[in-house]
Formats: C-alpha cells, sequence, structure tokens
C-alpha cells in the first residue's frame, strides 16, 4: 500500500456498477462507471437527483458494495482503507452526538478502532502526529462553542463540526456528500471558503457530491456530470481556475465559462435518450 | 397534617404528572431560604454601618421576590389545592351517605396515626419486593435486549414474543406462581419481574436501533467495531427510551407485588396481605390507608426516576427546552 504515490490514482473505479430492487422496480443506480481521480484533487459529482453520485460515494465509502467491477482506494479496498482510516467522511446532516460536547463529537473517532492509528504508525509513510483538534476547532471559529452540546449550535456550526470531525482523522480522501445542501446561501458560501482553507493544508483528496453548478466550479479542479436512467457519468470538465478561489472570483467571466460548461453539459445529460435498460 | 391529603389514593393515576414536578421545586425551596440568610448575615460582618445593612437586606428582598420559586405562585399552586379540597369534600359527603362504600377521612387517619409502625413495616416489605423484582427485570432485560439488538436471528425470533407477552395481563400469572412456589417471597419476586420485565425490554431494544442512519455512516467509515458502536453510540442513544419505560416499570413494580401478595397471604406479610385480610375483617379504614401509603410509594419512585431522568438526560429534547 503506497497512499502517496502520485503516480497512481488517489481512487480507481472501475465498471462500477450497482442495481436496487428487481423486476418491475429494477433500478440502475450505477451503470458500468468508470472513473480514474488523481491523488490530491478536488472532485465534484454533480447531476439530477437519481444519477447515482451519492451511490457513488457510498460505494468508496464502503457502505455499499459494487454489484459488478471493483472500486480501489490507495490500490486498497475500501472496506481495508475504512479500516486504517484512510478516509473521512462528512454525511449530509451533521450526525453529530447530541450528549457529547463539540470537543468530544470530533476526538470520538480517535478514540475508536484504535489499531488502525497502529497500522498507519507501522507504515513510515504514513506515520503523523494526531493533529490538535482544539486548534483545528479555533481555527474554523468554533473555540467557544468546543464546550457546548451539539443542538445548542447552528446548522452551519453543526456541519463546520462535521467537518472538523472528518479532517481531524487527516485521510487520505474526503468524502463529503451534499454537505450544505441544507445551509442558507451566505452560510454556505462561507462554509465553502472555510473548507478550502482547511483543505490547502492537507493532501488529501477530495469527492464532493452536489447538486449546486457554482458550488461545483467553485471547490473544484474536477467536475464530474453525471446522468440518470441508468446512473452514469456524461463528461469530466477540468475546471482551470486559480487558487485560492475568493468570492471575488465567483463574479468573473472566466468562473461563469465554466458555470455554463457545466450547465450546458448537464442539460445535455437530461435530454439525452435513456440508454436501453441495462443488461 | 389535615385530613384533606388523604383522598390522594383515589386519584393516583390522574396525580402522576403533577407528582413528577415534585423534585424541582423543592430543590429551589430549599436554595431560596439559604440564599436569604447569606446576603442578609454578609453586612452584618462586613460593614458596621446601619443605612449599608439596610440597603442590603432591601436588595436581598427584591431579589428573593424576583426569584420567588415558581411552585410558590397561587397560578401554581391553587388549582391543585382546590381540586384536593372538593375531593376531599365529596369523599366525606360520600362515607356519610354509603358507611360501606367510603370510610371517613379521620377513620382513616386514625388508624394510620394509631399504628404507624404495622403500616410502615408491611410497606417496607412490599417496596423490598418491589425493587428487587425489578432489578432483577431491569438487568435480565437489558441484556437480552442487547442481544436483540445485535443479532438479527435474535431479534425477529423473541420481538413478536416479547410484544404480545407485553399486552398480556402478566399479574394473572401470580396465582399459578403460588402453587408452584408456594408463599415464600418467590412468586412476588417473579410477577414483579415478568410485569417489568417486557416493557424494558421493548424500550431498550428500539432505543439501541434508534441511532440516526448519518451517524452509523459515519462510524462505519472508520470502522468502529460493535462493542465500540454499543458503547459509545447506541447505549446513549437508547437512554431516553430506558428511562420511559422506568418511568412505567417503577410505579408498576408496587402493583405486581401487591398483587401478588393478594394472592398469597398467610405467612408472608407486606401491604397487599394487609389489605386482603383487612378485606375479610371489613376494616375498610384499614384498606385505604394502605392504599394511601401505595399510592405515596408509587409517586415517590416516579418522583425520584424522574429527579434522575433530568440529571442523566440534560442533553435531550424533552429537557432542553422546558415549557415555563
Amino acid at each position: 500500500m503506497a497512499p502517496h504515490d502520485h503516480t497512481a490514482p488517489a481512487i480507481r473505479i472501475d465498471g462500477a456498477r450497482k442495481v436496487y430492487g428487481s423486476g418491475a422496480t429494477r433500478m440502475t443506480a450505477l451503470h458500468d462507471v468508470d472513473l480514474d481521480i488523481p491523488a490530491g484533487r478536488f472532485v465534484s459529482v454533480i447531476g439530477p437527483s437519481g444519477c447515482g453520485k451519492s451511490t457513488l460515494l457510498r460505494l468508496i465509502a464502503n457502505l455499499e458494495s459494487t454489484d459488478a467491477g471493483s472500486v480501489e482506494v490507495f490500490g486498497e479496498s475500501p472496506d481495508s482503507a475504512c479500516d486504517g482510516k484512510h478516509i473521512g467522511f462528512v454525511p449530509q446532516t451533521p450526525a453529530l452526538l447530541p450528549w457529547l460536547n463539540v470537543l468530544h463529537n470530533v476526538t470520538l473517532p480517535h478514540r475508536v478502532n484504535r489499531r488502525a492509528a497502529r497500522k498507519r504508525k507501522a507504515g513510515a509513510s504514513a506515520a503523523r502526529p494526531m493533529p490538535d483538534m482544539e486548534q483545528l476547532l479555533r481555527d474554523v471559529g468554533l473555540g467557544d462553542a468546543m464546550h457546548k452540546l451539539p443542538p445548542e449550535l447552528s446548522g452551519g456550526m453543526q456541519q463546520r463540526v462535521a467537518i472538523v470531525r472528518a479532517l481531524g482523522l487527516q485521510p487520505d480522501v474526503l468524502l463529503m456528500d451534499e454537505p450544505f445542501s441544507a445551509l442558507d446561501e451566505f452560510t454556505r458560501e462561507q462554509l465553502q471558503e472555510q473548507l478550502l482553507d482547511l483543505w490547502d493544508d492537507t493532501t488529501a483528496t477530495v469527492v464532493f457530491v452536489t447538486h449546486s453548478v457554482t458550488e461545483a466550479v467553485r471547490l473544484s479542479d474536477q467536475v464530474v456530470v453525471m446522468a440518470p436512467r441508468p446512473g452514469r457519468i456524461v463528461d469530466v470538465i477540468d475546471v482551470d481556475l486559480p487558487r485560492p478561489r475568493s468570492a471575488e472570483l465567483m463574479t468573473s467571466d472566466a468562473f461563469h465559462h465554466y458555470e455554463d460548461l457545466v450547465r450546458q453539459r448537464l442539460q445535455s445529460a437530461w435530454h439525452s435518450p435513456d440508454l436501453p435498460a441495462a443488461a | 397534617m389535615t385530613a384533606i391529603d388523604t383522598p390522594t389514593p383515589r386519584t393516583d393515576q390522574t396525580d402522576a404528572p403533577e407528582v413528577t414536578d415534585a423534585p424541582e421545586p423543592a430543590a429551589t425551596a430549599a436554595d431560596a431560604p439559604a440564599a436569604t440568610v447569606a446576603t442578609g448575615t454578609d453586612p452584618a460582618t462586613g460593614a458596621p454601618a446601619e443605612q449599608a445593612a439596610s440597603e442590603a437586606s432591601a436588595t436581598a428582598t427584591e431579589a428573593a421576590a424576583r426569584r420567588m420559586p415558581k411552585f410558590l405562585r397561587p397560578s401554581r399552586w391553587a388549582p391543585i389545592t382546590v381540586m384536593v379540597l372538593v375531593l376531599g369534600v365529596l369523599w366525606q359527603i360520600g362515607a356519610e351517605q354509603m358507611p360501606y362504600l367510603l370510610p371517613p377521612l379521620q377513620n382513616i387517619w386514625s388508624s394510620l396515626s394509631g399504628n404507624p409502625l404495622f403500616y410502615i413495616e408491611n410497606a417496607w416489605i412490599t417496596l423490598q419486593e418491589a425493587l428487587i423484582g425489578l432489578a432483577i427485570a431491569f438487568v435480565c432485560s437489558s441484556v437480552l435486549a442487547i442481544g436483540i439488538s445485535e443479532i438479527p436471528l435474535v431479534r425477529r425470533a423473541v420481538m413478536p414474543v416479547a410484544v404480545v407477552l407485553n399486552v398480556t395481563p402478566l399479574v394473572a400469572i401470580a396465582p399459578a406462581l403460588v402453587v408452584a412456589f408456594g408463599f415464600g417471597p418467590e412468586p412476588k419476586l417473579i410477577v414483579t419481574a415478568l410485569i417489568c420485565f417486557f416493557p424494558i425490554l421493548i424500550n431498550v431494544a428500539v432505543g439501541l436501533r434508534s441511532v440516526p442512519t448519518p451517524v452509523l455512516q459515519f462510524y462505519r467509515t472508520v470502522n468502529a467495531s460493535r462493542p465500540e458502536m454499543l458503547w459509545h453510540v447506541r447505549i446513549p442513544s437508547s437512554l431516553p427510551y430506558l428511562f420511559a419505560a422506568l418511568k412505567i416499570v417503577f410505579p408498576l413494580s408496587i402493583v405486581g407485588a401487591v398483587v401478588a401478595e393478594m394472592f398469597a397471604p398467610g405467612a408472608a406479610e407486606g401491604l397487599g396481605t394487609t389489605i386482603s385480610l383487612a378485606s375479610s375483617n371489613n376494616q375498610l379504614q384499614v384498606i385505604y390507608a394502605s392504599i394511601f401509603i401505595l399510592a405515596l410509594m408509587g409517586s415517590a419512585l416516579l418522583a425520584i426516576v424522574t429527579a434522575v431522568e433530568r440529571r442523566v438526560l440534560h442533553w435531550h429534547d424533552t429537557h432542553r427546552h422546558e415549557p415555563e
């Protein structure tokens, strides 16, 4: 296993197929999807609902398994990637434990599955000290909230805690499933900026599922456009915009160009004929 | 002590919510006088000037008025006081009209005050049976609930049976147990444990499975082991469900003990035995005195559970934004 071998892709998805139900209710969530994600990149997956973008993320996170094809994370199966705590997951809802204060919520993942830490230390290249979680919380403006319970925080603050919890694991792969979709526009843009700041200090590869074109273009090096019935990838667009991506950038012509490009691909994917039922 | 308190046994069911409020006012009542005394004595030692002292006492009374506990406000205590008075009067009228239906309150009181030791001893025996039976039920049902939650096969086998037994009036098993175990404490403990067992089992089993999917998903991505999930996530999640069960089961344990005693009088003692003996001797006042004590015990247990719940579940929605 070589987590920082930059010649190999961080995530390799090869002919992945996922089918739910059977007979009349049979639904092909993913139809033979191939995707290589290079290490250290920020990749967004966008598409209308039912296109399988969340399924794709759950396959990488080992929350589901493929019916055909394979998924590899740094050459490992998703299962062993999880076991080594190489994956940081941010679900759509913050999913914090209401009886633990913020600090305990973000440190609990370190206290479960301690085998992973030992395994990491054994592999020299993967050995990294555990970060100072209190400092990390202060960095995202949660210094005062550290000893509060999650229900006492706003939705935006809770989602920030969830991001710190995932990044605190110092994962090689950060998986985010529409993490900002429940937030208001202003909070969402703030968190996007904060996420980019945090990500700058890491080497993590990010897979970010979203249904917002602006969000995808602002955050990503690469936007993967998907279409439904059956779920498939229709295009991969490289976003060649300078970083750091400030709020001003979002009003530039270059930014609008990429937004239009992604929208156009989404439109054509929507109007493209459905593939014949997957065999 | 006035006789108006005694009708409580008649209203033990409807009284329950009121009783749950008891611990909080009790605590504030203990607080308030202590605080006033402290502010009153402080200036005496620190400030020689009279004016300062009177000023201090003025602010103290102001502060006391501002923080007058809610239960001292008439809107809080008046309704229940009037209710108790009305019930007391109705009781006395009923007792006068139909002496074989209700004993006069003063007879109940004289029976209680005439031989308090007799009632205390019997109440203690009943309480012991109730609590030991409940403890047995708690341990067994919690262990089985974890088994149900962790092993789907066990869940599919046990849950349907548990749901059926939970709605079966298990106190009816008391006579059968007397046949099997005689007149010792065993049938009482078994009946109490049985009727407490299923409410705890079902609630805890549901509570252990009440963890939201995203939480489970997150901890699955760090490969938390099943014992770790159980300890850090599932058991804390089940606590609100456990306390809901305990609030049902603590008063229920007394029901179990009393019913079992009624079916197995003779050698054993307890308030259930007292009631069934008094009934064959036409001693209505003894029956109602016993019922009154049983109601008090049930209310006290409920108050204790509620107080503990407030401390343990301070993080839970139901306790974070209490109205009033």
